[in-house]
């Protein structure tokens, strides 16, 4: 970060410019009771060289994944980040810009956005994105809403086997709209959705179906009977999808799902605590009014020439404030570029093989896992993707096999015990393309070291 | 500039209404289309949706803005504008004829009494610019 200088000569040419007497008659509106009396109780000044040892120490208390042997999943997830995505990302004509308001001056933005959008419809095999939303969980939530609009309705059946992250969202929202929230039961056996209580409780006051696939849980299904369902009762459907499992599943589209949404962290978007994130949303033509954000559109300029501009936007909130289709009227912009540089450069055959990977290494171990003595792997016979549920003995807390796996430089995975009151020694476990066979190898053999 | 038909009924937010025996044709004004600029798209109400008076039946959208239309009188949708679907900019060309968006049949035609006559209209507007 740059050094800003702001000598007193300085304050007294900006004091003059402005005319104001003072800094202090700045906070002439401020009452005289409120304002600081004296000086910040603020450690002595420092030297450059003693502020940089304390704060790489403060630093070096933070743990890097680079250190780990990651195996935890739930939403946040570790993928390898080509170098492409950083080297471009960082162009300070990226990097540094607001949001446009004054987008059709932006035309790299635009086309860079018009880029992702594609992309995500070839993905999730949607007609219509948006320029994208905070984060997987907004993302959501915001497909509720959206469904509320196409409707009018305000039931939703949503399934338990989702986020618990995305259904506090999805709590929020819909507490504060007046909507009611019905909670499609996962078998414990199969891990799949209740479809009997889904038959017996959609009504024509039901708004929306909404599940996430793979579920929380790991768990992949095919959905097409729930959209029919949904679609014979005048509901919605909507889908929140991990990216990288559309490299190797049907996309969302071809089991009738009128809303996709998801959480684009992994692709190309480190696994930071608290984020940024990125949250993608796509639709149907027929929807593509009620959907929120803006939406960026290729046309001809006055001389025939290739022009993107914001199309849609009399439906957003600068426009029609509380009319608008959402609050949501900016977007995720350096995230859904550093997915759009991902996808570029992997292509449609690498993110075939990225989520290949992914699921082969998954697969061998839970079959791993399974021999050990002890513990299970849950939903045996139930596709999954790259992560599953590992039954660990009652005996043993998460805590104990988290320090065990920890000392080994190894993150054992997630603990369930919130999920699963009732049955808390229960994990999941997650594995991507960055695992060798020989980190599993060692998991493995960690797990059949524990004492229990 | 603007037109105000004699045989027509008027609101307060631009809606017109023609009534035919039982039925009511619903658009919005000349005046109205002209404020909006270029429509790109109108919202139909579904046919046989029961509407009450000052409910909103439809909405319409132009490059500028998007706006709700308001039903003038109390009723059932029973017929729609379908040609607005594909080509709403009917509405910009012919807002009185062509450019009509509902027919309702009326459950209380007494309504249309307290609605503007097309001089109450013309001085609406002019009062509003002036």
């Amino acid at each position: 970060m740059n050094y800003v200088a702001n000598t007193q000569q300085d304050q007294a040419a900006m004091l003059h410019d402005i005319g104001a007497a003072s800094v202090d008659a700045l906070f002439s509106d401020v009452p005289e009771r409120l304002r600081l009396k004296g000086l910040l109780k603020l450690p002595e000044p420092a030297s450059e060289m003693e502020v940089m040892t304390k704060f790489r120490s403060l630093a070096g208390r933070n743990s890097s994944l680079s250190e780990y042997k990651n195996f935890m999943g739930a939403g946040s997830y570790e993928h390898f980040i080509p170098s492409a995505v950083q080297a471009v990302i960082g162009r300070s004509d990226f990097y540094t810009a607001y949001t446009p308001y004054q987008p059709e001056i932006s035309q790299g933005t635009l086309m860079s956005i018009f880029e992702y959008q594609t992309m995500i419809c070839n993905l999730t095999g949607m007609e219509v994105s948006n320029a994208s939303h905070y984060d997987g969980a907004t993302a959501f939530a915001e497909s509720m809403i959206m469904s509320h609009n196409v409707n009018g309705r305000r039931e939703f059946l949503v399934a338990e086997s989702v986020n618990p992250r995305y259904m506090t969202v999805l709590k929020t929202y819909a507490a504060a709209a007046d909507f009611i929230i019905k909670i499609i039961p996962a078998d414990r056996h199969t891990g799949k959705l209740d479809a009997e209580f889904v038959k017996t409780n959609i009504s024509d006051s039901t708004a929306a179906i909404l599940v996430q696939n793979p579920s929380y849980l790991g768990v992949v299904e095919n959905f097409s009977s729930f959209s029919e369902i949904a679609h014979k009762n005048g509901a919605l459907f909507a889908v929140s999808a991990n990216p990288i499992s559309l490299g190797l599943l049907a996309p969302p589209s071809s089991y009738g799902a009128d809303i996709v949404s998801g959480e684009g962290q992994p692709l190309g978007i480190p696994t930071s605590f608290g984020g940024p994130n990125l949250g993608f949303m796509a639709s149907t033509q027929k929807q593509m009014r009620r959907m929120p954000g803006r939406i960026v559109g290729e046309t001809v300029d006055k001389n025939g020439k290739k022009a993107y501009v914001l199309t849609l936007q009399a439906r957003e909130q600068h426009i029609r404030r509380e009319k608008a289709s959402s609050n949501i009227c900016s977007n995720q912009a350096l995230c859904a570029l550093a997915s759009t540089v991902y996808l570029s450069y992997v292509g449609p055959y690498g993110l075939r093989d990225v989520a290949a990977r992914c699921s082969d290494l998954a697969h061998y171990m839970a079959r791993e896992i399974a021999k050990v003595r002890g513990f299970e792997v849950s939903f045996e016979g139930t596709a999954f993707f790259h992560e599953f549920v590992v039954k660990y003995p009652s005996s043993l807390t998460f805590d104990r096999i988290f320090d065990h796996f920890h000392e080994a430089k190894m993150l054992p995975g997630v603990s369930l015990s919130d999920f699963f009151p009732g049955e808390p020694n229960q994990m999941l476990v997650c594995a991507t393309e960055v695992r060798t066979k020989q980190d599993i190898d060692a998991y493995v053999k960690r797990l059949g070291e524990l004492k229990w | 500039m603007s037109n105000y038909p004699e045989d027509l009924r008027y609101t307060e937010q631009h809606e017109w209404v023609r009534v035919e025996g039982k039925s009511a044709y619903v658009g919005v004004t000349d005046h109205a289309q002209h404020e909006l600029g270029d429509i790109v798209y109108v919202e139909l109400p579904s046919v046989n949706q029961m509407i009450e008076v000052s409910e909103k039946i439809c909405v319409v959208e132009s490059v500028k803005t998007v706006s709700d239309v308001y039903s003038p009188v109390s009723g059932k949708v029973i017929t729609i504008n379908i040609d607005l679907e594909d080509n709403p900019e009917i509405v910009n060309e012919d807002a009185y004829g062509e450019g009509w968006m509902v027919e309702i049949e009326m459950t209380n035609p007494e309504e249309v009494q307290s609605l503007m006559t097309a001089a109450e209209y013309k001085n609406f507007i002019e009062e509003a610019a002036s």
